[in-house]
């Protein structure tokens, strides 16, 4: 069972990136130069809290001695923060849904996410109930604990979108 | 600074930011940013811009000292 909650995460990862890999891309380009360099901006942003991000991690480990997650799930979790950053920065600068998506598919792409999102806090939820988080000097053995790792990139893909789209548009003027 | 000359320029040619933006093949919010002064569009884009609105990069984008 362990094996097929670590799994689960890679095979997500791999879908993504041979989707976006052999998806038609349409005629334009899938980002204008502004959006690029925004988005090369949010990457150099999240390597910079990915570094203060572990430098946290060395403090509550050797200072307080607090040990809630195994390597592999701290290195994953600082991979979700790191992105959530980049992703965060993105979206609130205009620059993560491309240009040639419609707005129906990035409604689909919000749902999915929207629902993922709902069983990874369920999941919390249902943790938090049963003491799982209650010893944080001892790692975790839970293997749910890498869906409840998913849940800072997936709330920060549902709330910025949702800033940006109550943002008023620019008047063309 | 902003970039008035571009905005007056499109609004002779009676284009929207969204129309010209399809047109020289970038977001409308580039557009707009443009035209606010808060990014430098290369020169490549520049001249897309120009073509598109039959203006020459002096008439839009040289700053008046």
């Amino acid at each position: 069972m362990s094996k097929v909650f670590s799994f689960l995460p890679v095979a997500f990862v791999v879908l993504v990136i041979v989707y976006e890999k052999f998806r038609q891309k349409g005629i334009r380009n899938e980002y204008d130069e502004m959006q690029l360099e925004i988005r090369g901006r949010g990457a150099w942003y999240g390597f910079y809290a990915m570094i203060l991000y572990w430098a946290c991690c060395f403090i509550l480990e050797n200072t307080f001695d607090l040990r809630f997650l195994t390597a592999g799930n701290a290195v994953f979790l600082g991979i979700m923060i790191s992105g959530s950053v980049v992703v965060g920065y993105s979206i609130l600068h205009d620059s993560y849904y491309g240009m040639n998506r419609s707005g129906s598919k990035n409604l689909y792409f919000l749902c999915l996410i929207a629902v993922i999102e709902f069983i990874c806090v369920a999941i919390f939820i249902a943790m938090l109930r049963s003491g799982v988080f209650s010893d944080l000097k001892t790692p975790c053995a839970d293997e749910r604990i890498m869906l409840v790792l998913c849940i800072p990139m997936f709330t920060t893909i549902l709330i910025t979108t949702l800033i940006r789209r109550l943002k008023p548009e620019e008047e063309d003027a | 600074m902003k970039n008035l000359k571009l905005k007056s320029a499109r609004a002779a040619k009676d284009l929207s930011q969204e129309e010209l933006a399809r047109d020289v093949g970038v977001s409308r919010q580039t557009i707009s940013a443009i035209e606010k002064g808060d990014y430098n569009p290369t020169i490549k884009l520049c001249v897309k811009i120009c073509r598109r609105l039959d203006r020459t990069l002096d008439d839009l984008f040289w700053e008046d000292v």
